[in-house]
């Protein structure tokens, strides 16, 4: 007996009864009966016959598969039936689904998930420090000594990321992100070539001529090299220094540093070939270097901690920085080594870990509250399913099928939903996965994370969904087979309090966690729109920033004089309202620190003496759109052999001079005598942080900085139109002059951009979060109220019947509606200002509770709702008396 | 599923031991096929109606010997000029070797207990 033999043994077993029921019936006929007595008797004597056949059914076995095939079947027909509340499940429940997936991937990725390399758990990170204030960078002497010493205790190994380089070979001209690592990395992570070989420790002889090899990162040979199989051996040129490939590193292996891809590794000992001047493999106070090890077997992190403190004093004194100020002393010894495990790796410089792990997590909140809203929309469409349905479970339960029978057919229904939701889920997950690193990678194109979904992942998924449909699709068949059989019989589909109670309970509860999405919303977007629009000290567009990578270039005494020359011919551009240059650019990040005083000042720790500085081009001002309040701005004259001048804005002079003029005040640097003179006072600018108020800042004269310089001059434009126009004539105006040198155009609406990252990904996040919300929202407040109309249609028909006019019945209907949707959003109003709370550090100009943010939250699901709303009231109000009386 | 008793008066219902209406329905085939209705009226017949054997319990039954293999099925005409088909169940060799083994289980059962119950009649 094969169960999928089962409809011709249904068959049989039917053919079988029935003989034998005939012959029954004939033999009481025989005995005198009439032929329809007789078929009662027989009846009577032979019981139920469909329990009798479903009895033989248990005794085939195989019953739970065919009653499970059967629940399938069954569900299947009930869900193509109402194709709109299925669809409606299914797609709630791959976006809750996707989203909330989609975000704890990032985040496994971010935080959980284990290097890619052999036995992560032995592995630590080592890091020293006072107290909780750690540093996990190492002068290279300290890392040279520590390794031999603590040999029996851990293999350390060493790395640090050793930014752009211009690589040269056959075909190839690209920057890349290169890491310098020790010799032993390799060896220690276990990790074997893809071709060639990797990094050995006698590539790592500090000062030996082989030392100039270097190891690909796959990626990087699939985007340069497009994967060439012959790439073993081949020479290439690094900054103008020769170089041979020794090989290449497996696919998926990005190093240790989560969220950096390195494309090119190199030993530590090529270091000095490559900077020469920097001399980092001697030099004892340069913190470069991070250092992680493997324990040596049988070797606990306790003990090991042991043996590295114990190693760790003598180290320092030996490698301690002989011209140290006797005052840093103290603290220098005070220092304890301090070990991490290392299993998911370290968070490294590329920062993402630091900087996108609370967003995430923050959005991970959010699509679990998505997941929340959805969740309640599938039980209250199942629950309004379930009591349409809840004549034929009352029917099916009297004629004696078993309530837990009936409990998992409404499950095998759920089960149906969540496979196919969870199939459109991963499809959403996929999508939305892809679409954030997308985001992430176009604007940092550094970015690495590896998402590849694992096991925990998968199991984050399960669990959501079973979480989502055990209780969510649970709870409505409890209570629709709970035994209220002759009620339900009886009273057909009228007032079914309790149910219409939990379901205005759900979806009171859904616009509350709604309107807590949307305000977060709103809130993100207003401050992210206030960051992009305030005034901040300088304008926002019409500004073309040039940043060339000077240090690519031959450094020449007279870099001023181009700069001048440079400034000359693009302002002779058409289009170019004004051009400046300046040695910093506002937002870009990075800042110049300088202690200035005057003789009218006297602060009370070097804190008080600290200001940003920046030298600048004459009319960089005006070029920038920073307001001069006072005075004159800096102008050509003002150079060398001019006396020393600046610029300087309100908090400066606020500081230094109260409230007197400042104009003509001098100060100067804390620990020298020149005095320079205020030859101007500007508004207030933001320098590198649009949160925090401008600090003190002054501005020099590039013209009067001494000759020496070597850093980056970056070059600003005001034009009249678009920006974007202008980059093509200014790179080829600057590639006549600036002989090849790399130059970074963008518009300074961009570069700002670019600092809102989170802030932008945040924003549109939440905002599509916010819509998805109300959409779901909207699709289940659509559903009740529908649902409600068909109920009460009788009700309402009587209604009409005795004089309501239509407009009385949209009030009805609307009435209802309104009331949930006003406890809603008075209960969404505390989980706003709950959710709003966590979203304060990104907040700008506005503050969690703003009323005007709340009043336009509500009005926009109030306009949700009363459009969702709307359509079954119209239906309602069309309700013809004669047809709604017959309904029933 | 259980055979149950019925004493002819009593609506007391005796529960008997599990597995017995396999036993009878084994030994009431010994006889030669038969059809459900016919194994039925046969045990009520032999049992003078003291036994009630519940269609409810009987068709299961018959389908788990089956499956079993310890009895088989055929439909076959009642009788050379009937139409009508019954489904035939008759013992394998498999069913007669259950059935020895039940009986002489019963036998020790039975014995068993009436060693207990009338321990006088023993000597």
């Amino acid at each position: 007996m094969r169960w999928w033999h089962r409809k011709d043994r249904e068959r049989d077993l039917e053919r079988e009864l029935r003989a034998d029921l005939e012959l029954e019936a004939a033999e009481q006929a025989e005995r005198g009966l009439s032929p329809e007595e007789a078929r009662h008797a027989a009846q009577r004597a032979f019981g139920n016959a469909a329990l009798v056949a479903e009895d033989v059914r248990q005794a085939w076995g195989w019953t739970w598969i065919e009653s499970c095939l059967q629940d399938l079947r069954f569900g299947t027909r009930i869900l193509v039936r109402s194709p709109g509340v299925s669809a409606a499940i299914v797609v709630s429940l791959a976006l809750g689904l996707g989203a909330t997936t989609a975000m704890f991937s990032l985040l496994n990725a971010l935080l959980f998930k284990a290097l890619p390399v052999a036995q992560p758990e032995r592995l630590v990170v080592l890091s020293h420090g006072a107290g909780a204030d750690l540093d996990a960078t190492f002068p290279y002497p300290q890392f040279s000594l520590l390794r031999d010493r603590a040999q029996s205790t851990a293999d350390l190994f060493a790395y640090s990321a050793g930014g752009a380089i211009r690589l040269r070979s056959a075909g190839a001209d690209v920057k890349v992100q290169s890491q310098f690592v020790s010799g032993d990395y390799f060896r220690v992570l276990g990790i074997r070539p893809l071709l060639g070989r990797l990094l050995e420790p006698s590539d790592d002889v500090p000062g030996s001529p082989s030392a100039a090899v270097a190891v690909l990162g796959y990626r990087f040979w699939q985007s340069a090299f497009h994967g060439d199989p012959s790439i073993a051996g081949r020479h290439i040129m690094l900054d103008s220094v020769p170089f041979t490939i020794a090989g290449v590193a497996p696919r998926g292996f990005f190093g240790v540093e989560v969220g950096a891809y390195p494309d090119i590794l190199l030993p530590t000992a090529s270091h000095p070939l490559l900077y020469p001047k920097l001399k980092m493999l001697e030099c004892k106070s340069c913190y470069w270097l991070s250092i992680m090890g493997r324990l040596q077997p049988g070797v606990g992190s306790s003990l090991a901690l042991a043996n590295l403190t114990a190693v760790w004093q003598p180290v320092r004194r030996e490698t301690i920085w002989e011209s140290m100020p006797e005052r840093y002393r103290a603290d220098y010894f005070a220092e304890r080594v301090a070990l991490a495990p290392g299993a998911t790796g370290s968070s490294g410089y590329a920062g993402l870990r630091t900087h996108f792990t609370r967003p995430l997590y923050v959005l991970l909140a959010m699509t679990g509250v998505i997941l929340l809203i959805a969740a309640s929309n599938i039980a209250n469409l199942l629950m309004a399913r379930s009591l349409a349905r809840q004549r034929e479970l009352a029917v099916r339960l009297s004629i004696g099928a078993r309530r837990g029978r009936l409990i998992r057919q409404l499950l095998t229904e759920s089960a149906l939903l969540a496979a196919a939701g969870l199939l459109a889920g991963v499809a959403v997950y996929r999508f939305s996965t892809g679409s954030l690193l997308h985001f992430l990678e176009s604007r940092q194109p550094d970015v690495y994370l590896d998402t590849a979904p694992d096991l925990r992942v998968a199991l984050f998924a399960a669990a959501t969904v079973l979480l989502t449909l055990g209780i969510f699709g649970l709870l409505p068949a409890l209570r629709a087979t709970r035994a209220r059989l002759a009620g339900a019989l009886a009273e057909s589909s009228h007032s079914v309090a309790s149910r219409s109670r939990l379901s205005r309970l759900l979806l009171c509860g859904q616009i509350a966690m709604s309107f807590a999405l949307l305000v977060a919303a709103i809130l993100l977007a207003r401050s992210l729109y206030d960051l992009r629009t305030f005034h901040a000290g300088f304008r926002r567009d019409r500004l073309l920033v040039i940043r060339p990578d000077t240090s690519q270039a031959v450094r020449k005494g007279g870099q001023i004089r181009d700069t001048r020359l440079v400034l000359s011919e693009i302002r002779s551009l058409p289009g170019v309202r004004s051009a400046s240059a300046s040695i910093v650019v506002p937002m870009t990040g990075s800042s110049w620190q300088r202690s200035f005083t005057s003789a009218e000042y006297a602060g009370k720790s070097d804190a008080d003496y600290g200001c940003y500085e920046n030298l600048v081009m004459p009319d960089f001002f005006r070029t920038v759109g920073t307001r001069l309040l006072m005075g004159r701005d800096l102008t050509e004259r003002d150079d060398a052999a001019a006396p020393h001048v600046a610029v300087v804005n309100e908090s400066f002079a606020r500081r230094y001079w109260g409230a007197a003029n400042p104009l003509g005040k001098q100060f100067r640097e804390r620990d020298k005598p020149d005095l320079i003179a205020v030859a101007g006072v500007v508004e207030d600018a933001k320098y590198r942080d649009l949160r925090r108020p401008a600090p003190p800042t002054v501005y020099l004269p590039l013209l009067q900085a001494p000759s020496t310089l070597g850093w980056d001059i970056n070059l600003e434009i005001w034009t009249y139109a678009d920006p974007q126009s202008l980059i093509k004539p200014v790179r080829e105006l600057l590639g006549r002059d600036m002989q090849g040198v790399p130059a970074k155009i963008q518009t300074f609406t961009d570069l700002i951009d670019q600092r809102l990252l989170y802030e932008r990904l945040l924003t549109a996040l939440s905002t599509c979060f916010g819509a998805l919300a109300m959409l779901i929202c909207g699709i289940g407040i659509y559903g009740v109220a529908a649902y409600s109309v068909s109920r009460r249609t009788a009700e309402i028909g009587v209604r009409m019947a005795l004089g309501a006019t239509p407009a009385s019945v949209v009030r009805l209907v609307l009435g209802e509606q309104i009331v949930v949707a006003a406890a809603g959003l008075v209960a969404g109003s505390a989980g706003a200002l709950l959710l709003t709370r966590f979203l304060r550090t990104w907040l700008f100009g506005v503050s969690p509770t703003d009323r005007l943010t709340l009043i336009a939250g509500a009005l926009c699901l109030a306009a949700i709702a009363a459009l969702a709303t709307s359509i079954p009231a119209r239906r309602a109000a069309g309700i013809d008396p004669m047809r709604a009386l017959r309904h029933e | 599923m259980s055979t149950r008793a019925m004493p002819n008066r009593s609506s007391d219902r005796i529960q008997l031991l599990q597995g017995t209406l396999d036993m009878l329905i084994l030994r009431t085939l010994l006889a030669g096929p038969a059809h459900g209705h016919q194994i039925v009226k046969h045990i009520q017949r032999t049992t003078e109606e003291l036994l009630q054997v519940e269609h409810g319990s009987l068709y299961p039954a018959l389908h788990r010997l089956e499956r079993r293999g310890w009895i088989a099925a055929k439909w076959e005409p009642a009788g050379k000029d009937s139409k009508r088909e019954f489904k035939y169940y008759r013992l394998t060799a498999a069913g007669k070797r259950q059935l020895g083994a039940e009986e002489s289980k019963w036998k020790q059962l039975t014995g068993a207990i009436a060693r207990i119950m009338w321990p006088a009649e023993e000597n």
